[in-house]
């Protein structure tokens, strides 16, 4: 399922630096970027795993670059994915064949976005 | 000296050209698949860029300036689908050295460059002044 746009937004939003105090008590700028992310991708078939290098900066904007790896080649899926990452206007993201998969960088942290769409 | 609109768009063109071209050759060399739609790709940058220096006067000098921009010109998402699946795939066949494209993914592909470059050249052409 589709997060909602107020979600999503709101995420690219809590990015940067303006990001509400109660929001920044909660949780960490990077761990909404994930869940939003998760929730963005959710349903998507063939995404084998999605990677993030989280980019968080004080006094600066913000940005998150993640791996979408790809197990199977669709370019019609594809262009699923790129209209609902195109809400995000602060993480970057690459489009990952399953066999280049050693070129994404190793400090990535592993998005979970649901065994069932694996 | 930065281009100008109509330098901009017979660049759009050209690269549309040089991808069919590439197409009408039908080599099964995948890394010719990879430069035909990276050549799509490049269609729909100039595209773009040709109308913000036509509306806006701004000359475009990066990827991430036109991201900028397009949070500051919101006339853009009328493309922004069609621009960033050529982009992604682009970048993909660039980067990743990807062997899956197909001259089946390149019509799509290339449909999707050519209504980029269509919108763009008659939003430009309406805002132009009559000789």
């Amino acid at each position: 399922m589709l997060a909602t746009t107020d979600a999503i937004f709101g995420v690219s939003r809590d990015v940067g630096a303006p990001v509400p105090a109660s929001s920044q008590r909660r949780v960490a700028p990077a761990l909404e970027v994930t869940s939003a992310i998760a929730a963005t991708l959710e349903g998507i078939p063939g995404i084998s795993a999605v990677r993030l290098i989280a980019r968080n900066r004080t006094g600066g904007r913000s940005h998150h670059k993640a791996f979408i790896v790809l197990r199977t080649h669709d370019i019609e899926r594809d262009a699923q994915i790129v209209e609902r990452m195109s809400q995000f206007d602060q993480v970057d993201y690459d489009l990952v064949p399953e066999e280049a998969e050693g070129m994404i960088p190793s400090d990535t942290i592993e998005i979970q976005i649901g065994a069932a769409h694996c | 000296m930065p281009l100008t609109v109509e330098q901009h768009l017979k660049g759009a063109r050209d690269n549309l050209a040089f991808a069919d071209q590439l197409r009408a050759v039908a080599n099964q060399d995948v890394c010719v698949i990879r430069w035909a739609i990276t050549a799509l790709f490049y269609s729909a940058v100039h595209a773009v860029r040709g109308y913000l220096v036509a509306r806006h006067g701004v000359t475009v000098i990066s990827h991430q300036q036109m991201r900028d921009l397009e949070r500051d010109h919101p006339e853009l998402m009328k493309t922004k689908v069609d621009y960033d699946q050529l982009k992604q795939q682009s970048h993909t066949a660039r980067y990743y050295l990807s062997n899956r494209f197909t001259w089946a993914d390149f019509d799509v592909l290339r449909s999707r460059a050519e209504r980029v470059l269509r919108h763009w050249s008659i939003v430009v052409s309406k805002s132009q002044p009559r000789p």
